[in-house]
């Protein structure tokens, strides 16, 4: 009678929902995420964060389920191997009269059972009797196919779990947005609407910092390796705290800037302008942080959690813990008419974005982006350029505040005066030396910090 | 929907790999079933301690039995694994496209 441990629970629920299926599932919630947030229906992109979220746990629950069956199976199976190859090691090298019918009763049996195609037998009893045949790795190949399944679905519940947390960050900035309007439609800022978002960039920043400081701070500290589960533990915190947060800070954003947009010019303007985009930073860098602690959960899971866990410490053995974007000299649009600022200066300036278009671009012969870029105080104006790039795909668009990092350039055959050609990050360059970057550069799939690696922020596109 | 070129390459290698899944979890069964016939007629000293005992025929047909079907499940992992591969480069290419798409204006 078969032993419980031997017992084949792969053929049983819930391993009959095989992997392809879960990926189907994966797919179809994707597709219908990305069509609701480009079709710009935010109470339907709401809902499908439940739906995203349900997906993604299913998807973790059967990585772990797997790793926990391999492991049922994993002695009983080695044991087998280990004795088989035991067994026929030693009749390979037994030439006593038992032994050698004992050989003639097996090859009479492969030659049976092969059809009674004789070489194929002849070859598979010297594969037993050398070591070879894969009935001496079963375990190495169970567990081979589990990690292997396991591979795809890793990156499916990193994807699944990011796009329900933007799912539900990008449906309340537009939802509150709207909510705002309607509720408040003749409101603009006071100054208890400014501290509130000051306060909340603070709480941002710090629990950015936070998060950072503590994972860094795990792996680093973890010389032995012995402490992958309190990392998986506080991944795991992390990931619930980010969830929990984000999509209130997301409607702050949503809500301060539907009463920005309706603010008249004045002296503030320009810092609650800056505000805006800061605001919206600190949530699209968490953002970065919650899929990467997704991340770290699925690849927890797996058969083989500390192989990942001693490469994930040795990603920080060279490299500090927060970014290394490079930023330019902050200047004001005025300031950039300084005529002692050489062509190519590295700039960062702000403002606001107008007369955004699509333009053909002689040299070479590609499509730019083109805007200028206001400041809102002094309606000074400045040109810049995404060389061969549509910022307009990226969710930029007329009206939108931004705080932008370019090279000057001056007597271009597309300036008037001067302007910037915005900067693009490398982020295979970066991500060697900074921790977070790294991180950043990894996650890509899942939440994209810079769309077409530009080195800007900006408020988003609320739609029409 | 954007995207559609990479979408339809993942679906032609989602195929492929289906076809090389469903072979492979039958082989899996199989081998699965083997050894259970296996551990239920061969003695443990031919199982773990490795002592060389003559077989009766139902230990010797089923250790053989196991044997062919370990061999099918290493092959049929093997194609299994490239189609899953294929399938997964695919999908990469798709959602990195699908990843650059943000809410915006439409042109």
């Amino acid at each position: 009678m078969p032993e419980i441990r031997r017992m084949p629970l792969e053929l049983f629920p819930p391993f009959a929902s095989d992997v392809p299926t879960l990926m189907d599932e994966s797919v179809t919630a994707m597709e219908t995420y990305k069509d609701h947030l480009l079709g710009l229906r935010w109470h339907e992109l709401h809902n499908q964060s439940a739906i995203l979220a349900g997906v993604a746990d299913k998807i973790l629950r059967d990585i772990q389920s797997r790793s926990d069956l391999e492991e049922i199976g994993a002695k009983s199976l080695s044991d087998t191997d280990s004795g088989m190859r035991r067994f026929f090691s030693a009749l390979a090298s037994d030439n006593s009269t038992e032994a050698t019918q004992t050989k003639n009763d097996l090859l009479a049996e492969l030659t049976q059972q092969l059809g009674g195609d004789a070489t194929a037998a002849q070859a598979a009893l010297d594969a037993l009797l050398d070591s070879s045949a894969p009935l001496f790795n079963r375990r190495k190949m169970q567990k081979s196919s589990i990690a292997d399944d396991q591979d795809l679905l890793v990156p499916t519940y990193a994807q699944l779990s990011a796009a329900a947390n933007s799912a539900t960050v990008e449906a309340s900035i537009r939802l509150a947005y709207r909510k705002t309007d309607q509720i408040l439609p003749q409101a603009t800022l006071e100054e208890g609407d400014n501290s509130l978002v000051n306060r909340e960039i603070d709480k941002l920043q710090q629990m950015h910092d936070e998060v950072i400081n503590r994972l860094y701070g795990l792996l680093t500290n973890d010389t032995e390796g012995s402490n992958s589960i309190g990392f998986l533990e506080a991944c795991t915190a992390e990931q619930t705290r980010l969830a929990k947060i984000l999509p209130v800070s997301a409607m702050i954003s949503g809500s301060y800037l539907a009463l920005f947009q309706r603010t008249p010019a004045a002296n503030e303007k320009s810092a609650q302008s800056s505000q805006a985009v800061n605001l919206f930073e600190k949530i699209e860098r968490l953002r970065v942080l919650h899929a990467y602690t997704g991340m770290v959960r699925a690849e927890m899971a797996t058969v083989d959690p500390g192989r990942w866990y001693s490469h994930e410490k040795n990603r920080v053995s060279s490299r500090e813990a927060l970014t290394n974007r490079p930023q330019g000299t902050p200047t004001t649009i005025a300031g950039l008419s300084n005529t002692s600022l050489p062509t190519g200066e590295f700039i960062a300036v702000k403002g606001e974005v107008q007369n955004l278009r699509i333009e053909d671009d002689p040299s070479p012969p590609k499509f730019s982006t083109f805007f200028d870029l206001v400041d809102i105080e002094t309606g000074e104006k400045t040109q810049m350029r995404a060389h061969m790039f549509s910022l307009i795909n990226n969710g930029l668009s007329n009206g939108a505040a931004a705080h932008i990092h370019g090279f000057l350039r001056k007597n271009e055959p597309w300036l008037t005066n001067v302007g910037l050609d915005i900067d693009r990050l490398s982020l295979t360059t970066l991500n060697n030396n900074s921790w977070f970057d790294d991180i950043t550069y990894r996650v890509r799939r899942y939440y994209r910090l810079y769309i077409d690696e530009m080195n800007m922020f900006f408020t988003p596109y609320m739609g029409e | 929907m954007p995207c559609d070129s990479q979408r339809n390459r993942m679906n032609d290698k989602k195929d492929a790999w289906d076809n090389a899944k469903t072979d492979l979890e039958t082989a899996r069964a199989a081998a699965l079933i083997a050894d259970a016939a296996m551990v239920g007629f061969c003695e443990a000293a031919i199982l773990t301690g490795g002592t060389v005992v003559p077989l009766d025929v139902a230990c010797a047909g089923a250790i053989i039995a196991l044997a062919i079907a370990a061999a099918k499940f290493e092959g049929a992992k093997e194609k299994e694994k490239t189609a899953k591969n294929a399938y997964n480069k695919a999908k990469n290419e798709y959602d990195n496209c699908m990843s650059k798409q943000k809410p915006a204006k439409a042109a």
